[in-house]
């Protein structure tokens, strides 16, 4: 047969179209038998006469149409000439594994030039999509149903409407009844009725998806409106940009929260000890690694997907990271006190050793630390704004670690020495208080903290023997701009650095970000050279 | 606006506070010129922080300090009060260690302080007598090539003196110049101050109640940031308020 | 004196280094054996713009206490300076053949050439920006930061977040500096082709020829009263506030001075290894050439040199040998240098030859930081 020109797809449309009326007869009949038999004639089509066939099976229920059209879409219903009609084709090596299309009978393989493959292209495919998404609002499994509507609604198409105001009636689920009403709205937006486009408003309003954005402002793009309906949905798109824009606010800012807490747990170790012996430690950052890497060792023993492995990181990197702590205080910075600049260079070898250290024993590439079952997943409050488990943890874990600082610091013997210490170290060491004892204990603190940020690090972004390093800078910017021995200006710097970054991300992009902010910290120091809430007075001075 | 004065030094007012702790309240000197002052008081009476503020070191939250009558010295900073000639000699004496005493001389020498003068500047012949005449005058002369580190606490307190002389400023600033000296260099030390007034102001601060009568001139009792009494030594000694604070600790 | 024979020394080895290759690489004919070969050209000229970047941060850290943790950033800059020249070189021998456009801006569909490439065309211009770029960045920096008394490790830090910031500029495409892959793909420099044994010999006797001179410029500059007026800025800088010196006007000068010099370093590292790229202003770079300085010895211009070659030579040896190992090592330098030898390799030697003598050992620097 020669290639199927128009007037004969014209005659293969009206036996197709008669065949779907005598396939109406026989609806309830078991569809092993198959119906559709012009297999040919739709794998010689073009492809302008392919998206006629794919209409016209659009409009066919049965099981055997949802077939053919998913296959299509999967690029394996093919052609068989031999016995003259459409099966399922797998490639396999250089041949084809036939299959019946309804039983999935095995036919046999065969070569490709014996099969002709029934081809699509891209705006084909999306076409196919839709359809078969249509179809999918009747699975009985509801994230079926969701993911069909998600589909749908990326291209409204007015011919569903009647089937999507069927499934409506019927909806049973919540959710599904919701995104299926946006759905609908979305559609009736296509109708040249003005009261069915009213209506279509009415569904959408409130609706944050970027889908429903588009559609509207689509809409509005329609010359041929009744002036009322311009109105209702100029207000309507205005009302979604405007809480699109105050969601995805307050999504930068629950980032920038949980940025901000990485920051402060990761700061607030260095501020301690910055703000007890005037010395930075430059090793503080592989605290942070070394906590993330317990956490990864634990996570050997104990199954990773379980809380309890994750909560027995936190007291044993506290522990890790402290006594690698109070080991460097010992045996180095005690030596060069009154030296801070000395003691930067010795701990940054010291870190230079411990990252080396690391990338020995587990090898130079990242770990992935496992996030709990409990902590994967986000709670979606709408299609703008969203909360990761993982993220609010480490907010609330930051909070955890912030109070009990606070009541160790004001509450605890311990916390007034350290004060003390901060404040003036001489006048501290004449009324008896341990100096020594105080710098040793502090920076195992300072660093044991910096631990526990790395456990809520892990469950962040990937471990490696770089951790530290990318945290360490931005670490000493939160110290810098909050201030010294103020534990309010560290978490004030902490979180609004973190805020900051994350706000200016999606105007500047990720990288400008972060050069901005410092920048900003760069000049700021000149203004305020002991950072924002700096201690005032003699003490303080020299 | 501001006032009217024939001092050289004129404070009025004066109020600083460090976290609540008031340093200085309500303080207020005047010095005449050529006038040679002692300034006294115990620990913490906010001695210090009234040379902190003259110098530029430190801001006053209120209060007028004025050099010369013109010159506000609320608003210079360290470097242009020097310049104006203020010069102020540590409690702790501060010489540059790893200088020997005749570089450390040499930064004092009055003249132009710009980086660049101080690339291309050459010693005069004029300078060297000058830097030779203090020395002596301070007793550093067998000690030129010596580092300013090794020198005893009371040859450092000699030549932070020297060091201020070179300057030659119009109002000296010398803060407890005898701690660490013996009595006869202690004696020596107030003949000196004695002989610069006239041609200087100087103001002394000083603990050792020897070396204010040796200086014998109009003394000022400083107590919790105020002043509590002034004039002669045996003046303000009679004064019950200052043998309260001075003995009934 | 000891120190001063030592400091003799290594002015003495440079020179002799000079003359060795001069007389075997460019007077001597190839036939006798002697001249060094094209590698090792390359490696000593590489120690000698690292030593010439040592003694830059020298007069900086070692005489006036600035700490700065961000001197790659001025000797990348420099680097650029001169790749950027080299690349405007390349003209239509690039793979894409612009006669304009360097390769990646080709690559980029850059349609003409951002405005602060012009000039690099023209090797005065480039020679003016090797010494300007890196000095206008030390002024407004420094400027800023000194006026407003910002010291100590504050400074420290910030100068490390300024290289660090620059570090992730340069590596944005949208920068103009070929992002990621940086600059590279050198062929000649003023004619002549980078790859030939002449050009390396030559850009090696500048190198250190360029040593020569910083270390001579800088001894005598420190040897005026401006240097001392930097030592008492370095041991008290509040006092020499009140001796009525302007502090930031006499850290400015060092530091621009200082960053001057260490673009003059990258300029002469550039065509020696071929390449430059951001990497060259990450911290680690910067805070790498600190303990050159350290070791060698801390205000002693020679010390910084020698510290320079010295640290480097172990590098070499250990990343050709023991990869693992060099981080260990470096970490290890780090440590002992500040617990063991506050003044360095020339200080300790010092120190000893005044013990052997009996003499009581002189002064130590603890103090200054």
């Amino acid at each position: 047969m020669s290639r199927a020109s128009s007037p004969a797809l014209r005659t293969h449309i009206m036996v197709r179209v008669g065949s779907f009326i005598f396939s109406l007869f026989f609806l309830f009949q078991v569809a092993s038998a198959q119906t559709f038999v012009q297999g040919k004639a739709l794998a010689d089509a073009s492809l302008k006469e392919k998206a006629v066939w794919m209409e016209k099976l659009a409009s066919d229920d049965s099981e055997e149409a949802t077939r053919i059209l998913q296959y299509w879409l999967d690029g394996i219903l093919v052609y068989w000439p031999q016995e003259n009609r459409l099966v399922r084709g797998i490639k396999e090596g250089r041949r084809y594994q036939l299959q019946d299309l309804m039983t999935e009978e095995a036919l046999g393989a065969v070569s490709s030039r014996e099969i002709d493959r029934v081809k699509t292209n891209n705006s084909l495919r999306s076409a196919l999509k839709q359809v078969l998404g249509s179809r999918q609002l009747g699975s009985s499994d509801r994230n079926v149903r969701l993911s069909a509507i998600a589909e749908l609604k990326r291209r409204p198409d007015y011919k569903v409407l009647p089937l999507l105001k069927k499934r409506e009636a019927s909806e049973q689920d919540d959710q599904v009844a919701r995104q299926l009403s946006e759905l609908i709205g979305l559609v009736l937006l296509e109708s040249a009725e003005a009261n069915e486009q009213m209506e279509g408003l009415r569904r959408i309003s409130g609706g944050l998806s970027p889908e429903v954005k588009d559609s509207l402002s689509r809409f509005l793009l329609n010359p041929n409106l009744d002036p009322g309906v311009v109105e209702v949905a100029q207000r309507e798109l205005d009302a979604i940009t405007r809480s699109l824009m105050y969601w995805g606010i307050g999504q930068d800012l629950f980032f920038g929260l949980s940025l901000g807490s990485v920051l402060l747990l990761a700061a607030i170790g260095l501020a301690i000890t910055f703000g007890v012996m005037g010395v930075i430690n430059m090793a503080h950052g592989e605290f942070i690694m070394l906590g993330a890497y317990t956490t990864f060792v634990i996570q050997q023993w104990i199954p990773a997907t379980s809380m309890w492995s994750l909560l027995i990181s936190i007291p044993t990197a506290f522990v890790v990271s402290g006594t690698a702590g109070i080991i460097l205080e010992r045996l180095v910075i005690r030596h060069l006190y009154g030296r801070p600049l000395e003691t930067l260079l010795a701990t940054f070898g010291v870190s230079l050793i411990l990252q080396q250290l690391v990338r020995t024993v587990f090898g130079p590439l990242n770990q992935s630390v496992v996030t709990p079952d409990l902590l994967s997943g986000a709670l979606d409050i709408n299609a703008a704004f969203s909360v990761t488990y993982n993220r609010l943890f480490v907010i609330a874990f930051a909070l955890c670690v912030l109070v009990t600082l606070w009541g160790v610091m004001q509450r605890t013997p311990f916390g007034v020495r350290v004060r003390a210490v901060t404040m003036n170290r001489g006048m501290a060491s004449s009324m008896g208080v341990q100096t020594q004892r105080v710098d040793a204990l502090a920076f195992g603190l300072g660093s044991g903290i910096a631990g526990m940020g790395g456990v809520a690090l892990s469950q962040l972004t990937n471990v490696g023997p770089n951790l530290g390093q990318s945290y360490i800078v931005d670490s000493f910017m939160v110290v810098v701009f909050g201030g010294v021995g103020n534990l309010f200006g560290t978490v004030f710097a902490a979180l609004s650095l973190g805020v900051a970054n994350k706000m200016l991300e999606p105007l500047s992009g990720a990288v400008l970000a972060k050069i901005l902010i410092l920048v900003f910290i760069i000049l700021f120091i000149q203004k305020r050279p002991r950072g924002l809430f700096a201690l005032k007075g003699r003490a303080a001075e020299d | 606006m501001i006032p009217v004065t024939r001092s050289v030094l004129y404070l009025d007012g004066l109020s600083v506070s460090f976290d609540g702790f008031k340093a200085l309240n309500n303080l207020s000197i005047d010095l005449a010129p050529g006038e040679l002052r002692a300034v006294i008081g115990p620990n913490g009476a906010g001695k210090s922080t009234m040379m902190d503020v003259v110098t530029g070191k430190t801001r006053p939250d209120e209060g007028t300090a004025l050099f010369l009558g013109s010159h506000d010295l609320t608003v210079l900073d360290e470097t242009e009060i020097a310049n104006l000639g203020i010069g102020r000699k540590f409690q702790k004496p501060s010489v540059i260690e790893t200088l020997t005493v005749e570089e450390n001389l040499e930064l004092a020498l009055a003249g132009n302080r710009s980086p660049w003068q101080a690339i291309m500047q050459i010693l005069r012949p004029q300078d060297h007598r000058s830097m030779n005449e203090v020395a002596s005058r301070v007793g550093l002369t067998d000690a030129l090539d010596q580092l300013g580190g090794a020198l005893s606490h009371g040859q450092k307190q000699w030549l932070e003196i020297g060091m201020l002389l070179l300057q030659e400023p119009k109002v000296l600033l010398v803060d407890e110049p005898a701690a660490g000296m013996t009595d006869s260099e202690t004696l020596k030390t107030a003949e000196l101050l004695k002989s610069l007034a006239g041609e200087h102001t100087v103001m002394v601060v000083e603990h050792d109640m020897e070396f204010v009568e040796a200086l014998g001139c109009k003394v000022t009792v400083l107590h919790e940031g105020r002043v509590l009494a002034e004039g002669s030594l045996p003046h303000v000694s009679s004064n019950n308020e200052v043998i309260d604070v001075y003995l009934g600790r | 004196m000891i120190g001063l024979r030592l400091r003799q020394l290594v002015f003495a080895s440079i020179i002799a280094l000079i003359a060795y290759v001069f007389l075997a690489n460019v007077m001597f004919p190839a036939s006798m054996g002697v001249a060094l070969d094209s590698y090792s050209l390359t490696i000593v000229g590489k120690y000698l713009c690292f030593a010439i970047l040592a003694v830059a941060l020298d007069l900086v850290w070692g005489y006036c206490g600035i700490l700065s943790l961000g001197h790659a950033a001025f000797f990348s800059l420099g680097g650029y300076a001169m790749g950027m020249y080299l690349m405007r070189q390349i003209g239509e021998r690039g793979t894409y053949g612009h006669p304009v456009l360097p390769d990646f801006m080709v690559f980029l569909n850059w349609e003409q050439l951002p405005w602060f490439w012009y000039g690099f065309d023209a090797f005065w211009f480039a020679g003016l920006m090797i010494f300007f770029a890196p000095g206008i960045l030390a002024f407004v920096f420094g400027w800023f930061a000194f006026r407003s008394r910002v010291s100590g490790v504050y400074l420290s830090i910030i100068t490390q977040a300024l290289t660090y910031a620059l570090m992730l500029a340069f590596f944005r495409n949208e920068m103009g500096f070929g992002g990621n892959n940086g600059l590279t793909d050198f062929k000649d420099l003023l004619g002549y082709p980078l790859t030939s044994d002449g050009v390396r010999v030559w850009l090696m006797l500048s190198s250190g020829l360029a040593l020569l001179l910083s270390l001579f410029l800088c001894q005598k500059l420190l040897a005026t009263k401006f240097g001392r007026v930097l030592v008492a800025v370095r041991d008290s800088e509040s006092r020499t506030r009140f001796l009525g010196y302007r502090v930031e006007h006499f850290k400015l000068v060092a530091f621009v001075m200082s960053a001057m010099i260490a673009g003059l370093a990258g300029a002469l590292y550039v065509p020696q290894v071929g390449i430059i790229n951001p990497g060259e202003f990450s911290p680690l770079a910067s805070i790498e050439v600190v303990v050159w300085v350290a070791l060698g010895g801390r205000g002693s211009l020679y010390g910084a040199a020698l510290g320079a070659i010295v640290v480097n030579a172990a590098k070499t040896f250990f990343t050709g040998f023991y990869p693992e190992a060099w981080l260990f090592f470096l970490g290890a330098m780090f440590v002992i240098s500040t617990l063991y030898l506050p003044r360095g390799i020339l200080g300790a030697l010092e120190d000893l030859a005044q013990q052997v003598k009996g003499k009581a050992p002189k002064l130590s620097q603890e103090g200054l930081s």
